[in-house]
């Protein structure tokens, strides 16, 4: 899995390198963005194997950046896990319905987080075994 | 007999006898006169159409005979007392002139009522259109010759006044369930933003300890890893002493330790703890010469500084100065704090300062805070005796003012507690600070 790329879209800086630093010890490469639209500047350069997206950003928030993502064939079978601290039954609902394909609330222990990542690569069609 | 009027009639004569009685019986006369040879004979309407007059004459609701040409041909007590001073002139009267409501309309209905019954509500038109609330039941009348319409005026006034209060009780509970509702959706909002500040500083902290206890941490990242917890826990730590503040604002008593405070020491303090929390916002400090301590509590004011200036970086997420002036004013001392950050839209600017009421405007919602902390400088102002307010360009940036009197504000009953809002003491400080 060491050869996986993971986008991390946060605008809290200490949340976005708290996860860059432990992904990257485990192994991952990865990109990092302040919001969602920093976040399809980055995809627009350089496909993700995963989208790791907070939900409350500026500019683009999460939820709008997964519909891109979706709609964009390019784009549409990234796998997406959302982290947010949006925690209402109703917050979780909203980012399945926008298109994440797991999603998390913070705060989460870094290797559940890292479970949940590896999980939803293993499962790519294209992924190598 | 009612009326001093009566027909004498020459016995033998049947016609006019005839005619006489039927002018008994439509109420014209009372009694006829029968001259006979035998003398005088009175007669008088007794028979079966006396009980029906006692009737009328006696009930409640008005009654009114109307005839073909829209004349009012006759009224009981009760409606002329319904008319008011000139009710013993209705009869000969058009009957429509006694009602407020359109003329032409209400003809038409008790014209119609001359052939079949009906009901309309009406309104008598009063001595200055203040006249009762009315039912109008309306039926066809037939004696003889005479055609025309029985109305009876039932006084619905009453009825019609609980009718409206019950109206506006019913607007003002509605109204006050809507507030109601928007409070608690308020308070649901402020919840769910407290508790997404609690998780998100949760998991800074939770996670960089992880990172901490990891075996292959290098020494070098111990230090960040530790500064970033230390971080959230202080993030933590103002959302709680901001939760105990709206706690303590909202039971409405509140104690202030008052000193001589100096402001433009204040003011640099403060400007120097917000100034090493960011990098891209430079701090331009000017403070009158001269200007009078104030008597104050510090930090309680230490607070309002630190929260306007909080704002003013939060709000202004591209950097920029943040200029923070204090001189004096007639009300005393006033601080601005004026940022060059998103602004305030204009319908938003006074509900700033409402607790769980922070922008909804677009890209606030991703800026960290709950939303207390105008609404805690505010109260901390007023518990002074100043005033709190903010101006903004949308865009522009926007300037926070707040004066604080020179004297201090006058006690309340025990000379310690002071409630919200004090205009009166207020007026009479800046009439002394003007002398």
């Amino acid at each position: 899995l060491s050869d996986k790329t993971i986008l991390i879209v946060d605008d809290d800086k200490q949340v976005r390198e708290l996860i860059a630093i432990y992904l990257h010890e485990e192994g991952f490469r990865t990109m990092l963005a302040n919001d969602g639209a920093e976040a399809i500047t980055a995809v627009s350069k350089q496909l993700p194997d995963l989208v790791l997206a907070d939900v409350n950003m500026p500019e683009m928030n999460g939820l709008e950046l997964a519909q891109r993502l979706r709609s964009d064939p390019q784009t549409a079978s990234i796998p997406i896990l959302m982290l947010s601290a949006l925690a209402q039954s109703k917050d979780v609902l909203a980012g399945y319905s926008n298109g994440a394909d797991e999603y998390a609330t913070k705060p989460i222990e870094l290797a559940v987080l890292l479970a949940k990542a590896n999980s939803l690569l293993s499962r790519q069609p294209g992924s190598s075994p | 007999v009612r009326r001093a009027r009566a027909e004498a009639v020459p016995s033998g004569n049947h016609r006019d006898l005839g005619e006489s009685l039927r002018s008994i019986r439509g109420g014209e006369a009372d009694a006829v006169v029968v001259l006979g040879l035998d003398g005088e004979r009175v007669l008088m309407l007794q028979g079966a159409d006396e009980p029906y007059r006692v009737v009328v004459e006696t009930m409640s609701e008005g009654a009114l005979v109307v005839d073909a040409r829209d004349r009012v041909v006759y009224a009981n007590p009760s409606m002329r007392a319904l008319v008011g001073p000139k009710g013993d002139s209705v009869v000969g009267t058009r009957f429509d002139r006694l009602f407020a409501a359109d003329s032409a309309w209400l003809r038409s209905q008790v014209r119609g009522w001359m052939s079949h019954p009906g009901q309309t509500d009406a309104r008598l038109g009063g001595e200055a259109g203040d006249g009762a609330f009315v039912t109008l039941s309306g039926a066809p009348l037939r004696t003889g010759s005479f055609k025309g319409t029985l109305v009876i005026v039932a006084d619905i006034t009453r009825r019609r006044l609980a009718e409206r209060r019950m109206e506006s009780s019913l607007a003002a509970l509605t109204a006050a369930n809507a507030e109601l509702g928007r409070m608690d959706e308020a308070k649901t909002n402020f919840l769910a933003t407290v508790s997404h500040e609690f998780r998100t500083a949760l998991f800074g902290i939770q996670g960089y300890s992880e990172m901490l206890g990891r075996r292959k941490c290098p020494p070098a990242a111990v230090m960040q890893y530790a500064g970033n917890i230390n971080d959230d826990v202080r993030r933590l730590g103002r959302l709680i002493s901001d939760l105990l503040d709206l706690a303590r604002m909202e039971s409405g008593h509140e104690q202030l330790r008052t000193e001589e405070v100096d402001l433009s020491e204040l003011i640099a303090e403060a400007a120097g703890r917000a100034g090493a929390g960011t990098d891209r916002h430079d701090f331009a400090v000017s403070v009158a010469a001269g200007l009078p301590p104030v008597p104050a509590d510090r930090d309680q004011v230490a607070r309002v500084l630190a929260n306007l200036l909080a704002n003013a970086v939060k709000y202004s997420p591209a950097g920029g100065e943040i200029a923070i002036s204090a001189g004096e004013h007639p009300e005393g001392v006033l601080v601005e704090v004026r940022d060059q950050g998103m602004g305030i839209s204009p319908d938003l600017i006074d509900s700033v300062f409402e607790p769980y009421r922070r922008s909804e405007a677009p890209g606030t919602r991703a800026i960290q805070g709950t939303g207390l902390g105008l609404p805690i400088v505010r109260h901390i102002v007023e518990l002074h005796g100043g005033r709190a307010w903010a101006m903004s360009e949308e865009g522009a940036g926007s300037a926070f003012r707040f004066t604080l009197p020179l004297r201090v504000p006058a006690p309340d009953t025990n000379g310690v507690t002071h409630k919200r809002g004090q205009p009166d003491a207020a007026v009479r400080r800046s009439d002394q600070i003007e002398r």
